[in-house]
């Protein structure tokens, strides 16, 4: 009975092991220290490399950024963005600082796809995303609202 | 042997066949340039042996989402969804996705593509005028194109720096328009944007932007004017 109940543990166990290794949306193991990529921060970076001085860009939805928001952060999303960049080129042509976009979370692509749009339509330069996003950030400091 | 058969039949769920399938490779999407908001249906059906349960709808973009009219679909059943996709600041073709998830094993995502041709009212080209820092000032021109069925004025112009001079004139009324850009200096490095204006009925069409900079030159594109190669774009 009991080398029945192991043996049915351990298939299960193996179907699972295989499960994550074969599924292509399965979770990272580590998800807290997943590597960063070439184009991303993350909190501790910004502090350390530019002491929090950033200009923060955020690319979620209008209903989301109503409801909480980096401090100082600029809505720019994809869904609006030719209006709001519109409203927002004169801080952008004049900004100094670093750009850090975010978006909804590690899955989200819409602050990678607003970098690349920035970088080569507006030639900007020092444009990062910041990795995990605003739940990154939440998780960091807290919230306006 | 038995140990193989349990293997066996504990990986026959991944090995299945999909149960859910779209009438079509795609769902086609053609909003008009006025749309804000498209709604679209579109049809399936349940090919496998088994009902399906419908747990969760996730759209990769926030400009789409969907429903599907009944949260479980038996064997053979036929169901629509229906779709709405926020036109927003797209042009052109855009590819965007529904992932499905199922309770079946053999089909825990399915995943429905959308492609959305959005018509182009306006065409800006270059959409950013470039000089290399210190490069003599020289005019560059930008091609403005009202490629939509109604024609469309440009009214006028206003630059968001003081330092680039600009002009435009009509080359084909409502249709065609050269916007000619000239630095008072390319000594420093900067960027910056004209405000095009037009006439068009379409509020997301009355204000445009046409990038400018003056930017350094990386060093694998100095190689290359050094050879009498590239310029940048003008």
């Amino acid at each position: 009975m009991i080398r029945s109940a192991l043996f049915l543990l351990a298939l299960t166990f193996v179907a699972a092991m295989a499960t994550h290794a074969w599924h292509p949306k399965a979770p990272a193991w580590y998800l807290a220290s997943e590597p960063l990529k070439d184009d991303e921060v993350d909190m501790k970076m910004i502090q350390e490399r530019w002491q929090g001085e950033v200009l923060w860009i955020d690319a979620r939805l209008r209903e989301h950024f109503d409801k909480a928001h980096v401090p100082g952060a600029l809505l720019l999303n994809d869904q609006e963005r030719d209006a709001l960049l519109i409203e927002h080129i004169e801080k952008l042509q004049d900004n100094a600082k670093p750009v850090v976009i975010y978006c909804d979370g590690h899955a989200c692509q819409a602050s990678r796809k607003m970098r690349a749009y920035l970088m080569e339509t507006m030639a900007m330069q020092n444009v990062w995303v910041l990795h995990g996003g605003w739940p990154a950030w939440e998780k960091a400091q807290g919230t306006i609202r | 042997m038995k140990f193989l058969a349990a293997l066996a039949l504990g990986f026959l769920p991944l090995a299945a066949s999909a149960a859910l399938r779209l009438d079509g490779d795609h769902v086609e999407v053609k909003p008009k340039p006025e749309d804000e908001v498209v709604t679209v249906t579109f049809s399936f059906k349940n090919d496998g042996d088994k009902p399906v349960r419908i747990l969760h709808l996730e759209s990769a973009c926030s400009c789409l989402s969907a429903t599907l009219d009944s949260p479980t679909y038996a064997p053979g059943q036929k169901g629509t969804g229906k779709a709405e996709f926020k036109v927003g600041s797209f042009t052109g073709r855009q590819e965007k996705t529904i992932q499905v998830t199922t309770d079946d094993p053999a089909q825990e995502e399915w995943i429905v593509p959308f492609i959305l041709d959005i018509p182009e009212v306006i065409e800006i080209d270059p959409k950013m005028v470039q000089w290399w820092l210190n490069e003599p000032p020289l005019p560059k021109t930008v091609t403005v194109k009202m490629t939509g069925t109604e024609p469309m004025k440009l009214t006028n112009i206003t630059s968001t720096r003081d330092s680039m001079g600009f002009a435009f004139k009509e080359v084909k009324p409502g249709r065609e328009y050269v916007v000619t850009l000239t630095p008072k200096s390319t000594a420093d490095i900067l960027i910056g944007a004209l405000k095009l204006e037009t006439d068009s009925k379409i509020p997301k069409y009355q204000r445009q932007l046409a990038f400018f900079g003056i930017v350094r030159q990386p060093e694998s594109r100095k190689a290359e004017t050094a050879e009498g190669e590239k310029k940048p774009s003008s």
